[in-house]
């Protein structure tokens, strides 16, 4: 934690009331330990006196520590056990039938640790069923409110709560996703929730809502924080992955410079082996911004040498996309014919998978580029016919809503 | 259709479909966004 700084953004978060004074006071204190010698005496010194003075001899602590872990732990497993236990029997019913489940239990589905395990079912399945993410996410925030004594239970709300929040963006309700934030948001501000790893996930996740709305400077304040928290709770992948995040930001934004720092910066921390997809995902984007930035040899380089890497992705989706990025290197070499061969062979992948909106995509960022750089007006003609055909056929009506 | 009208009339332009790929981009994720072309400078 000593490393991270007292940034602007923390002492905003605060002057803003979107944080509680007890977080900034915690990374000012251990960021001045690093620095100064005598205030790291003193407040060493401060520590132990406050130790000695409300829990006695400190050696005593020590040595029934590990008879406490033996008592604690089987606790803890069980707890993990039961709860696990708890999501199993959960799971396989209606979305009403867990609620009544949950709401007619009198010992059952209360423990933090259900409420911890609904939250990642949530976040697991958000890009795959919306309205599903959205249930748990709710479930685990009814959980927490079923149980008044709960430890952490203001933690707990504002946590499920942005993960709503992050269901309904997903799902392509802003608005109501703004509501949820502005909850979690009340929840973090006026109960103290000072869990970093917690403060971090909310500020990320309404980070991303943030880009969604075009509000990037907004989005760029959340996510730099939110990887600053991730940092101070330890949490490696976490980090890596709102750096991913930001990289893309960047490159919304047109910034390509930022966008490759950001990247390359994720991926100094992340090892393929360890989280492979996340890796890729870093890998991708770092040879797509290359290219942007029209350096076609370095993002050639980076897919030669992924080979391997993007093998074990076989499903379409990845592979649409890597070609995708082939056409648009060799279009930046001047290879056009091989460019156009890619182009429409990856066109017809995406809408073999149904997926017209990147079908229109690559025949007007890239086909109708070429076509028009190289003046051949009838290949022209027949794309715009064929795009209008493809967005008909997705219901994209976007085109004609032209001021 | 503004692509189709603009590739029969052939004036199409590579300036002009970059604006629409970016709008098409933003609105993708605010439907309320409405498409404006910027006037030739």
């Amino acid at each position: 934690m000593a490393d991270v700084h007292l940034t602007r953004e923390l002492l905003w978060a605060v002057l803003r009331g979107e944080l509680t004074p007890s977080v900034v006071t915690q990374v000012g204190l251990e960021h001045l330990m690093s620095l100064c010698p005598t205030c790291r005496k003193e407040i060493t010194e401060f520590q132990k006196e406050r130790r000695a003075a409300t829990e006695g001899d400190y050696s005593r602590a020590l040595q029934i520590l590990p008879t406490l872990i033996e008592k604690q732990l089987p606790r803890m497993e069980g707890e993990q056990r039961d709860a696990t236990r708890d999501l199993e029997d959960l799971l396989p019913l209606s979305r009403e039938e867990r609620v009544q489940r949950v709401e007619r239990a009198r010992s059952r589905f209360r423990s933090s640790t259900l409420v911890r395990l609904l939250v990642d079912e949530s976040r697991k399945r958000v890009y795959e069923s919306r309205e599903e993410a959205f249930h748990l996410a709710a479930l685990a925030r009814l959980v927490v409110h079923r149980n008044p004594r709960m430890p952490q239970s203001f933690d707990l709300i504002a946590l499920a709560t942005a993960h709503m929040a992050n269901a309904s963006r997903a799902g392509g309700n802003l608005r109501e996703a703004e509501d949820h934030f502005s909850h979690a948001r009340y929840v973090v501000t006026h109960h103290g929730v000072i869990d970093t790893e917690i403060l971090a996930q909310v500020d990320h996740l309404e980070g991303s809502l943030r880009m969604d709305q075009r509000q990037l400077e907004q989005a760029e304040e959340l996510l730099t924080r939110a990887a600053m928290f991730y940092q101070v709770s330890g949490d490696k992948v976490e980090t890596v992955r709102v750096l991913i995040t930001l990289g893309t930001l960047y490159f919304f934004r047109g910034d390509t410079a930022p966008a490759i720092e950001a990247t390359t910066a994720a991926l100094n921390g992340l090892r393929d082996n360890h989280e492979p997809r996340l890796y890729l995902c870093a890998r991708y984007n770092l040879a797509r911004y290359l290219t942007e930035g029209g350096q076609y040899c370095e993002a050639s380089d980076m897919l030669a040498v992924d080979e391997d890497l993007y093998r074990g992705f076989p499903e379409p989706w990845t592979q649409l996309r890597l070609g995708w990025l082939r056409g648009k290197i060799a279009f930046g070499l001047g290879q056009n014919g091989e460019a156009e061969r890619i182009f429409l062979e990856v066109r017809e992948g995406f809408l073999a998978q149904g997926i017209g909106y990147d079908a229109a995509m690559v025949s007007m960022e890239d086909l109708a580029v070429l076509y028009l750089r190289e003046g051949r007006v009838e290949d022209m003609k027949r794309l715009a016919e064929e795009i209008h055909s493809i967005l008909q056929a997705q219901d994209v009506h976007w085109e004609r809503r032209r001021h | 259709m503004l692509i189709q009208e603009a590739a029969r009339q052939e004036q199409l332009t590579v300036k002009a479909v970059r604006e629409l790929v970016k709008y098409l981009n933003e609105a993708r994720t605010d439907p309320s966004l409405r498409f404006k072309r910027e006037e030739p400078s």
